[in-house]
């Protein structure tokens, strides 16, 4: 696999809304941050605090009504629908449900991003070089419904990164898992970071998960309230303790 | 409940309007289709006994033509373009021509009787005697027709034969009557006797010989030929030779004139010639008649009528004929020769006084000859074509006969009933006559006759010229075996029925007599262009100069001999051009000589009582046009409400299958199974109700403006259809909703695959999906299927085989004609099919959309997606195309028998048709894709 250099992303004051008949909920509401190019970073919050619709504007799978967002120098919210989709074939995205097609093979599920481009034997080799690397060599020709959770969500992630992404945005990746499979994802993840220096930015509200992260930046009623590196001098156990008081 | 229904309704605001526009359109359309189901139809009774073919199958005339004993008898009288004048227009001309499936329409505008003068050469040398100084030869004309059968003699003409000379006029262009000089050098007054030799009378003074000449020639309208007479004078030279009397020219007074050794004067049969006017190119392709000039030249279809200009404002209208080489004359004229000496000249005896200044002289008799009108005309013929010769007539005057009448005997013997002659017909003293009146129109008669309407006058010369002669023997067209009198040039002959009959006829049968009154009436043996008929009529009244034309030959294309494929064929073509022009339409294909025994009462010129047989055309299959209902139209009608059905199937079935949740709660909540199921037949019957409402008010003015009959009456059908339509569509889902256990709740909308299959493009992905839908996906296709199978057979019966296809079924000969609103019913079945397909999309689109997001979510473009979606609809139209276009070509070549490449070939364009209109109305379904909320989707799961 190519090693790459992760994204750097920059929001300022970054507000989006929804209206709900007269009723208006800002869900994002004028977040301002920097992501560091291959950190993983965790986004903690409550339900309805923002987390999965940061993670949708980073991935531009949903448009901010107002702020500034650019990843690699690149203003996000400025571009158009083309561009979006030329831009989100740069990113990874990883669901809570996965979200595979259940029709599709495991390969086909994993190739599915890249299918309307040419060069499908390339496709071929690096999916199941991808399959390979999240542990699940010899189970291509399966359906998803054969597979276990933790399986599907491997292949959700190997999906993620068929397009080479500088970015990875998972959102609740572990939410539907118990605790050790939930782990050995986090696992995997680290070590594709480490294998390819990609950024990380996943939506969490597990302690355990959002403690093995370089920084966690905590959402509140769609604002920051809370923006932790976890990094900073601690080790391994000290930053387990400090998790473990963390209020997720 | 109600409360219940209409909230379900109005909470799904958009699909409900969907659905009831579906039901709208498709009970609309099949209300006001139905409204042209019931239509005209050619019923044919009746089998055919010979395998003959005529020159052309189907004959169109005027409405109201044909006589109730044809009707009776299912017979075409022999002639019978006879009492048939004009009443068919050149716009219903064009619109036969422009019928599907004609292969040549070959007018034909009876015009009437012309006449001709027919001159007979009488040789009377041999009556003359030599040594006599003067003497009058008289002879005494009897007129014979009908095998001689009538006769009836004629007022004598004369010749008076004189050894002393004769002075002669000398006249240039203009002269005045009142001093003509003569070659004796004198000038005299001709008012009297006109331009006749003189002689000189003892005492040098001269006399005029005259005769009735110019006293006939002014009352020629009040006269028959029989009455005509003239003295005609000669000199006799020493040595037996003879000088006729000739005007001479002022610029040539002295020329010499040759003495002749034969002494010839001439005497003239008016003969009627019925005239026609017919397309050249159009006779040509029905019987070669361009092919059967023998002298001349063809006539064309350009030619029209020769105005000229002449001296004093008078105009002379030259018709360009074809005219006959076999005129079917059977007159002669006997002529017998009585010589008297004279002792003094006829000179100055008045012309009134010359019969009684003979009674009681001495006569000789001096020979007689008998000269037949044929052999006349023949030698005119060989004279050569021209306006000296021949062959030349007049058209001062133009005589119509009628109809004849019939009294049935017991043994339906059909007896002709006599009709009062009038003989004002031939003209009066308004009209430029310039013949007599023939003989026989003195005869009894059998037909009431009119006269043609032209312009009156004497500023308004009209006559006839041939321009070429035809033979109507070599007209070609037509097998021995098909000759029965309804061919257009055949000669009607009738053969002695009893034995004194024969025997009065000499054994031959008997022919036109040329009594244009009389009982035979002639085939036409003058044809002119009907280019012509303009410059003929256009100074007249006569109704023909709207309506010109008489009746119209059809041949039909593709029709080789008789047999049923062919009968339904012609039956096919007559109906639609009996439907589009409302003229009687008769089929000749299969007709077969039908003789009739007739009474023919005696003539008044000597003709016996005559029973002879008539060979009338009994009509291969009688026809006649009915009210019926077109069946082929009413299954086309019933295709839209089934593809409608299924539509409404497949959105109904969607419907509750977005609501299981719901219903399951329902379920859980103690609702019975039935009235769940009432529920959702609730709703589906409140759509159909609403959409068969509007359809009444929307049904009427449509069908207005369609051009079809829809009462009120016919548009209240709209509830009960729009209603039944709603329902069964809606019966299936709603019991499927009734036996819904309240797990069903937690199941997919689309389930998954049963088995893994590649999909390593887009398009493989867009079969995969397809799959995972079944029953969705059979029904699209299937509404699709249904539509294009329908348009193929309709198209194929249009383009590849004229409009009409004839062929065989379980062993029945049945036939297939494409009306429009069997096309419209064709192509809204096709769009409710595309519609149905569109729908199967658009639930996709909407069961798959989180699917459609992730795949968006991950670097799909939105084109990408709608390339998706489009193969979906590509596969899912060409699936319904190619199956519907494969049982309309299999249907059709079932039927025919055949798979000519022109099926095909509009089974493949209907078929491309039908995928290209699926794909766009699939475009409405992938625009949804723009709006789809991915992120809501992509959450919410």
């Amino acid at each position: 696999m190519d090693p790459t250099t992760g994204s750097t992303v920059r929001a300022d004051d970054l507000v989006r809304e929804f209206r709900s008949g007269t009723e208006r909920l800002t869900a994002v509401d004028g977040v301002s941050l920097e992501i560091a190019s291959g950190s993983v970073t965790a986004l903690t919050g409550p339900s309805g605090s923002g987390k999965s619709t940061l993670l949708h504007l980073v991935g531009a799978i949903e448009r901010a009504d107002r702020g500034s967002l650019t990843v690699d120098d690149v203003e996000i919210t400025a571009l158009r629908r083309a561009a979006l989709a030329r831009y989100r074939q740069r990113v990874g995205f990883v669901f809570q449900r996965y979200h595979l097609l259940p029709a599709l093979t495991v390969l086909d599920n994993v190739i599915a991003p890249v299918l309307p481009r040419p060069g499908r034997a390339d496709h071929q080799a690096r999916a199941r070089e991808l399959l390979a690397a999240v542990g699940l060599a010899g189970r291509e020709r399966a359906l998803p419904a054969q597979l276990s959770g933790g399986q599907q969500q491997r292949v959700a992630i190997a999906r993620a990164l068929m397009g080479r992404p500088r970015l990875l945005l998972a959102d609740e990746p572990t939410g539907n898992l118990d605790s050790t499979t939930g782990a050995q994802i986090l696992d995997l993840l680290l070590e594709l970071r480490e294998r390819h220096g990609m950024t990380i930015l996943l939506a969490t509200h597990e302690r355990a998960i959002a403690a093995r992260c370089d920084r966690l930046i905590r959402l509140g009623d769609g604002r920051i309230v809370e923006d932790v590196d976890l990094t900073d001098g601690e080790d391994a156990a000290d930053t387990f303790d400090r998790a473990s008081r963390l209020r997720l | 409940m109600v409360g219940f229904v209409w909230g379900q309704l109005r909470g799904r605001a958009g699909r409900s309007v969907a659905l009831l526009v579906g039901v709208l359109v498709a009970t609309t359309g099949f209300v006001v289709l139905t409204g042209a189901t019931t239509t005209s139809r050619l019923a044919v009774t009746g089998t055919v006994e010979r395998n003959t073919r005529a020159a052309y199958d189907i004959l169109v005339r005027p409405k109201g033509t044909r006589t109730p004993l044809e009707a009776e008898r299912g017979l075409v009288r022999p002639n019978y373009l006879s009492g048939t004048y004009g009443g068919i227009t050149t716009a219903q001309y064009d619109q036969v021509k422009a019928v599907d499936g004609v292969d040549v329409a070959a007018p034909i505008a009876m015009l009437g009787y012309s006449t001709t003068s027919i001159e007979m050469p009488l040789d009377v040398t041999e009556a003359v005697d030599p040594a006599l100084d003067r003497q009058l030869v008289r002879i005494d004309r009897e007129f014979l027709a009908e095998r001689g059968l009538s006769h009836v003699p004629a007022q004598p003409t004369y010749v008076y034969v004189t050894t002393h000379p004769l002075a002669y006029p000398i006249i240039g262009d203009e002269y005045y009557p009142d001093a003509v000089r003569y070659t004796d050098g004198r000038t005299y007054d001709t008012d009297g006797c006109g331009l006749l030799p003189r002689e000189t009378l003892p005492g040098g003074r001269t006399a005029p010989i005259c005769d009735l000449q110019v006293e006939q020639g002014n009352a020629m309208q009040d006269l028959s030929e029989r009455q005509l007479w003239e003295v005609e004078a000669f000199r006799m030279l020493p040595g037996g030779r003879f000088l006729p009397s000739t005007v001479r020219s002022t610029a040539e007074p002295d020329k010499p004139v040759p003495p002749v050794s034969r002494l010839t004067v001439t005497v003239r049969l008016t003969v009627p010639l019925l005239l026609a006017a017919v397309d050249p190119a159009a006779e040509q392709r029905l019987v070669g008649l361009g092919d059967a000039v023998v002298a001349g030249r063809p006539l064309a279809t350009t030619d029209t009528t020769v105005v000229t200009k002449v001296r004093g404002g008078l105009s002379s209208r030259t018709l360009p004929v074809l005219a006959t080489s076999r005129p079917f004359l059977d007159g002669a004229i006997r002529a017998t020769y009585t010589r008297f000496p004279l002792n003094r000249s006829i000179a100055g005896v008045p012309p009134g006084e010359l019969a009684a200044r003979l009674r009681g002289a001495p006569a000789t008799p001096a020979g007689g000859t008998e000269r037949d009108a044929l052999s006349a005309y023949r030698s005119q013929l060989d004279a050569g074509l021209g306006p000296r010769t021949c062959c030349h007539g007049q058209l001062q005057i133009v005589v119509q006969p009628g109809q004849a009448a019939y009294d049935q005997s017991p043994d339906r013997t059909l007896r002709v009933r006599p009709t009062p002659a009038d003989p004002a017909v031939y003209g009066d003293s308004q009209d430029l006559v310039t013949l007599p009146r023939p003989w026989l129109s003195e005869d009894t008669g059998y037909r009431p006759l009119t006269q043609l309407q032209l312009g009156r006058g004497a500023q308004d010369a009209r006559q006839w010229q041939a321009v070429g002669l035809f033979d109507p023997e070599k007209l070609t067209g037509f097998s021995d075996l098909g000759r029965v009198p309804l061919e257009t040039y055949e000669p009607p002959r009738a053969a002695g029925a009893d034995d004194r009959s024969r025997a009065a006829l000499g054994g031959r049968p008997l022919e036109p007599s040329g009594n244009p009154a009389g009982y035979l009436s002639a085939p036409p043996l003058l044809l002119t262009s009907l280019a012509s008929l303009p410059g003929l009529l256009s100074n007249g009244s006569s109704p023909q100069r709207t309506a010109p034309i008489s009746a119209i030959r059809v041949r039909v294309a593709d029709v080789d001999g008789y047999s049923e494929r062919s009968a339904e064929r012609v039956r096919l073509i007559a109906e639609r051009i009996a439907t589009t022009t409302g003229l009687d339409v008769d089929i000749t294909l299969g007709s077969s000589p039908a003789p009739q025994t007739v009474d023919l009462p005696a003539g008044a010129f000597g003709r016996p009582d005559l029973r002879l047989t008539e060979n009338w055309s009994a009509l291969g299959v009688a026809s006649v046009i009915t009210r019926a209902v077109d069946r082929k139209s009413a299954v086309l009608f019933a295709l839209v409400l089934v593809v409608c059905a299924l539509f409404l199937g497949n959105a109904v079935t969607a419907a509750v299958r977005d609501r299981r949740a719901e219903l399951a709660v329902l379920a859980c909540l103690g609702w019975p199974a039935r009235r769940i199921g009432a529920l959702v037949l609730g709703e589906v019957a409140a759509l159909g109700l609403v959409a068969g409402l509007l359809a009444v008010g929307l049904a009427v003015p449509l069908g207005h403006a369609l051009g079809i009959g829809v009462d009120w009456g016919r548009a209240l059908l709209a509830v009960p259809v729009a209603l039944v339509l709603a329902l069964v569509a809606g019966l299936a889902p709603a019991l499927r909703a009734a036996r819904a256990h309240p797990a069903a709740a937690l199941r997919p909308p689309v389930a998954g695959a049963l088995r893994a299959r590649r999909t390593r493009t887009v398009a493989g992905m867009a079969v995969v999906n397809l799959a995972r839908v079944p029953g969705r996906t059979a029904l699209g296709a299937a509404a699709l299927a249904i539509g294009v199978a329908a348009l193929t057979l309709v198209g194929a019966v249009s383009f590849a085989f004229r409009g009409a296809v004839v062929g065989s079924l379980l062993g029945d000969t049945v036939s297939l004609s494409v009306r429009g609103a069997d096309t419209l019913a064709a192509v809204a079945t096709v769009l409710l099919g595309a519609a149905a397909v569109a729908d199967v999309v658009y639930l996709d689109v909407r069961d798959r959309a989180t699917e459609l997001a992730t795949l968006r979510a991950t670097g799909w473009t939105d084109g990408d997606l709608a390339r998706l979606i489009g193969y979906q609809a590509l596969f899912l139209g060409g699936l319904g195309a190619l199956t519907g276009a494969g049982l309309g070509l299999g249907g059709a070549a079932w039927l025919v028998g055949d798979l000519p490449a022109a099926l095909v070939a509009v089974a493949a364009v209907v078929a491309a048709a039908g995928v290209l209109v699926t794909c766009l109305t699939a475009l409405v379904p992938a625009g949804l894709l723009r709006r789809l909320p991915t992120a809501q989707l992509l959450a919410e799961e």
